[in-house]
């Protein structure tokens, strides 16, 4: 992996939209690192969970499960991607699947970059100081929002106001995902337990 | 002869000291008949050692007199004697701080003939031992004076700004230092009903908001009118007892199922005090079923407080105490629904006999006693020193209810406190932490943080000028390399 590749998505952060271009049509992007980028942030948000200071932490660590935590991020981002690229593909956008991950991923770089060094200094913070903890993971979130913005009007060549439209349309269609998904599961259920009764009445017939 | 009776008596003492010790062992080892738990800082349940544990139970037939009627009302007076509102006998029980009868009032001489009581449902006996009687079916307060002579009577009172369909019915009365009187009057929304010292009405204290859940009130704005005047009414809900404090603020109780504060403290406009600091709000039971046959939250009958801010409530749906302190930290719940000894059916009052909790049961007509266990008694006297400022010495007791139990989350913070005190700040961050007290732990914290940087501040100065004075060394000298080979 040059180093170019894996610089490149720290300028593109500051840079979105020169950065979104480059990403799109100049090959920079690489599915390889977007996967790194997706881990770490997934570990830096374990590390907060569980090394932030006393003051600003209120996880309990009797109930924390690191894998209920990759859910709360995987399925959320998969959603988004999914549901991105199904909406986009009927409504003109230019973005590939892998781009729209591509730029969904490189989007969550400043949770990593602002969370770790927070986690650090919350543990010499007094209460009075906490705020700066809110403060800066709101920006690391206002941060990341803006880049989920430029990332899918650059990738789609997408106007503003489509744009806007695209990312509300982008959500509900997630709640509908998620709202089939349920659906699958319960019907899955019901029948797998319905064949289970049978099979269970034929062994008791003999 | 004489000899045969010294034998005898020797051995029956000897006898009497036996069974004693085998009383002791067995009510040492044996088990209560409910759980000890607490509220964890998370909301969980966590068993913890009970605090109070059943020591007797007194009812008519123990005290050799006839057994009680649905009794209403306990109350203790300054000179620790009992007094029982046996309600359903239409007599007050006098009983000694032994548990032994002393007398009972069933009748007074009002004017020139005798009056009795119809149904005495609350009793309040001031220090001077007035007793003050709610006598609910008369509509009526009975003030008698230390030898049961009749002072005064407050009948149902007039003022335009009763309702007309108000109706007297008073369940529970207090007095305060200044005898002023309160009553708690059935079916009444207002609130607490307050006399002067004279009997006249002077206006209600304290009234309940209305309460109401948001479901309900989302039925409610899209029903009809028929169908809406079927409904229940949104009212609010009465108080259900009443006690009064050294400082002369009333803490009540309400049988309000949808609110956030069951337990108030009143000041003398009406207005809630109730500190709540501890981890949760003093609501009783955190986590209930909200189906089955005993649902919702706590119902709380009564509340007792005590002169160190510790106050005890009496929940009726479970049949525990909820005991929490002056700061509203849950100190301990005991108690259970039950037919053994220490159980209850109808829990109905309860308060202190000095340290001893007593409980009556109007179910079961009688009075169960429960004594502090050891853990009990160092959390009681830990907080009593702490009320009183003692924080030191209230740590050291700290330290011993965390041999008990280490899961006792609030003697982390006691401990915390005292430490913070003697200006141990870093093992007050420590204890803070345990006790998940943040406003403690951020306190010694900046303490602690103050004193490391002033400590290292020389060292960091010396370390920073030495690298600076370092680089600037090595930069000369490179360049002085870089010239002698140029030259």
């Amino acid at each position: 992996m040059s180093k170019e590749l894996l610089l490149f998505p720290f300028s593109l952060i500051v840079r979105p939209f020169s950065g979104y271009w480059d990403l799109k049509y100049d090959g920079k992007g690489n599915l390889k690192i977007a996967a790194l980028i997706f881990c770490l942030v997934f570990i830096s948000m374990i590390i907060q969970n569980q090394y932030a200071g006393f003051i600003v932490n209120f996880s309990n660590p009797a109930k924390f499960n690191s894998l209920n935590e990759l859910i709360n991020l995987l399925l959320p981002f998969f959603l988004w991607c999914v549901a991105n690229w199904s909406l986009t593909t009927l409504m003109d956008g230019e973005g590939k699947f892998t781009e729209i991950v591509m730029a969904t991923a490189y989007a969550l770089l400043p949770m990593l970059i602002i969370y770790i060094p927070n986690t650090i200094i919350s543990n010499f913070m007094t209460k009075d100081e906490s705020v700066f903890y809110v403060f800066f993971n709101s920006v690391a979130m206002v941060w990341t929002a803006f880049l989920l913005f430029v990332g899918t009007m650059t990738v789609h060549q997408y106007s503003v106001r489509k744009t806007i439209v695209t990312i509300l349309l982008t959500l509900v269609c997630m709640g509908f995902l998620l709202f089939l998904g349920l659906l699958f599961f319960s019907l899955v259920q019901q029948m797998y337990s319905f064949i289970f009764t049978i099979y269970q009445e034929f062994l008791f017939r003999n | 002869m004489k000899g045969q009776l010294r034998v005898v008596k020797l051995s029956i003492s000897f006898f009497l000291l036996l069974s004693l010790l085998a009383a002791t062992a067995s009510t040492a080892l044996a088990a209560t008949p409910y759980e000890g738990y607490n509220y964890s800082f998370w909301g969980d349940t966590t068993p913890s050692p009970v605090a109070y544990s059943p020591d007797r139970v007194v009812d008519g037939y123990a005290l050799g007199i006839d057994s009680f009627n649905q009794p209403r009302d306990l109350y203790i007076s300054a000179d620790q004697h009992i007094y029982v509102a046996d309600t359903g006998n239409k007599r007050i029980i006098v009983l000694n701080d032994r548990y032994e009868f002393v007398r009972e009032i069933k009748e007074f001489r009002n004017g020139a003939e005798m009056d009795t009581f119809k149904s005495p449902y609350g009793i309040f006996v001031t220090e001077e031992n007035d007793k003050y009687i709610a006598d609910m079916d008369n509509a009526r307060i009975v003030q008698l004076d230390a030898n049961d002579q009749l002072v005064k009577i407050i009948d149902a009172p007039q003022s335009e700004i009763l309702v007309d369909s108000f109706v007297f019915r008073p369940t529970k009365v207090i007095v305060d230092k200044a005898e002023r009187v309160y009553v708690v009057s059935q079916g009444t929304f207002d609130g607490i009903m307050e006399f002067d010292a004279d009997g006249h009405f002077s206006g209600f204290v304290g009234a309940n908001r209305v309460q109401f859940n948001p479901i309900d009130y989302f039925w409610k704005t899209i029903a009809t009118q028929e169908q809406r005047n079927r409904m229940l009414l949104f009212v609010p809900t009465e108080y259900t007892n009443v006690d009064i404090d050294e400082r002369g603020f009333i803490y009540t109780t309400n049988s309000d199922a949808n609110t956030s504060k069951p337990i108030r403290r009143l000041n003398p406009t009406g207005i809630d005090v109730l500190r709540s600091q501890g981890y949760w709000n003093p609501v009783g039971d955190l986590k209930t079923a909200n189906i089955g046959e005993v649902s919702g939250p706590s119902l709380f009958t009564d509340i007792t407080v005590t002169d160190s801010g510790i106050y005890s409530a009496l929940d009726s749906k479970r049949g525990k105490i909820f005991t929490y302190d002056w700061d509203g930290n849950l100190l301990y719940i005991f108690g259970k629904m039950g037919n053994q000894v220490g159980t209850f059916s109808t829990p109905t009052a309860i308060d202190y006999l000095g340290d001893d909790i007593l409980v009556l049961d109007r179910g079961t007509n009688r009075l169960t006693v429960f004594t502090v266990t050891p853990i009990g008694a160092l959390i009681n006297e830990a907080v009593r020193l702490h009320f009183q400022g003692d924080d030191v010495e209230s740590a050291e007791l700290w330290k011993r209810v965390i041999e008990y139990d280490a899961n006792y989350d609030i003697a982390y913070i006691g401990i915390s406190k005292a430490l913070l005190r003697q200006g141990l700040n870093e093992e007050a961050t420590h204890y803070a932490e345990l006790g998940k007290d943040r406003s403690y732990y951020s306190k010694a914290f900046q303490r602690h943080r103050k004193e490391v940087l002033r400590d290292q501040l020389g060292n960091f100065f010396t370390i920073g000028l030495a690298v600076i004075l370092g680089i600037v060394v090595y930069n000369a000298m490179r360049k002085r390399r870089r010239k002698s080979q140029h030259v």
